[in-house]
């Protein structure tokens, strides 16, 4: 496993899945995610993997990220939060990305998801 | 006489555990049906599911005319298969099939409905005016509801309503 982690968020990247922390009150923007794809491209390569994006933190989510942002290899993405609040806006984002979409409320679940894919 | 199919394939990023538990409750129903259908359950729905079940509802589709429906599950394999055939209610068939595998990400869910409306000939030109949009938007808003409750898994497959 590698961790990385910088002013906005913390991502553990594993063999299957990473999982990304944004820090409290951050915008991921399309010039914050490209940071993070950098990352993650040098990572997997042209590995699939899934990205879990644990909502520990209330942060913003910029739309462009999905129209832009996203790298071919990830197969899917996992939004875990317990709070009603950020499934709400997860359900804004899901029609932005156009592959597997899944909501969980623990990560134990969303890692058990990313496994399946494999 | 015509008898209709629908079919319809989703796929959700759950366990075949969890589809199973919510899509073989009855009381799910009324969360995935449209709210202008009013859709209640009248009785039967107080124990898991079991072949010989018979469930009553009250749904409100056209008009707000309301139906009473009874629906009798008769067939159950567990995390597999289970069917609905109406009993009593405004169809003069209704069969309707429901299917779960696993795939990766998650499950595989399919319906096969076949169906038979009243009224002969009037019931058949009837049909492509009211009965096949109704069902379809049944259907759109069972697809909304489950991503939003759920998810979705991107496959190469269909995710469309299909009449045949």
């Amino acid at each position: 496993m590698e961790h990385f982690s910088n002013e906005f968020c913390q991502i553990d990247l594993y063999d299957q899945y990473a999982i990304l922390t944004i820090n409290e009150n951050v915008e991921f923007s399309l010039g914050r995610a490209s940071i993070l794809r950098d990352k993650l491209k040098k990572h997997y390569e042209s590995k699939s993997f899934i990205m879990i994006s644990h909502r520990k933190f209330e942060h913003k989510v910029s739309p462009e990220i999905y129209k832009q942002g996203v790298l071919d290899n990830m197969k899917g993405l996992a939004i875990v939060s317990s709070s009603d609040k950020e499934r709400d806006k997860a359900i804004l984002e899901q029609p932005l990305y156009g592959k597997s979409f899944a909501f969980f409320s623990t990560l134990e679940e969303a890692k058990a998801w990313a496994k399946s894919f494999f | 006489m015509k008898i209709y199919t629908l079919k319809t394939k989703q796929y959700l990023p759950i366990s075949i555990e969890k589809a199973w538990e919510f899509l073989s409750d009855p009381k799910n129903l009324k969360t995935i049906t449209p709210e202008y259908m009013k859709f209640e359950v009248v009785s039967g729905a107080d124990r898991k599911m079991y072949p010989g079940q018979i469930i009553q509802y009250i749904v409100t589709p056209i008009a707000g005319i309301k139906n009473k429906w009874v629906t009798e599950i008769t067939h159950v394999k567990n995390k597999e298969y289970f069917v609905d055939e109406q009993r009593f209610g405004p169809y003069s068939l209704w069969h309707h099939k429901h299917f779960i595998k696993e795939i990766p990400g998650g499950v595989e869910m399919e319906d096969i409905i076949d169906y038979k409306i009243p009224l002969g000939i009037l019931g058949q030109l009837i049909h492509p005016m009211i009965v096949k949009p109704r069902l379809k938007e049944v259907f759109e808003y069972r697809k909304k509801k489950l991503i939003e409750l759920f998810g979705t898994i991107e496959t190469k497959a269909s995710n469309e309503i299909i009449f045949v």
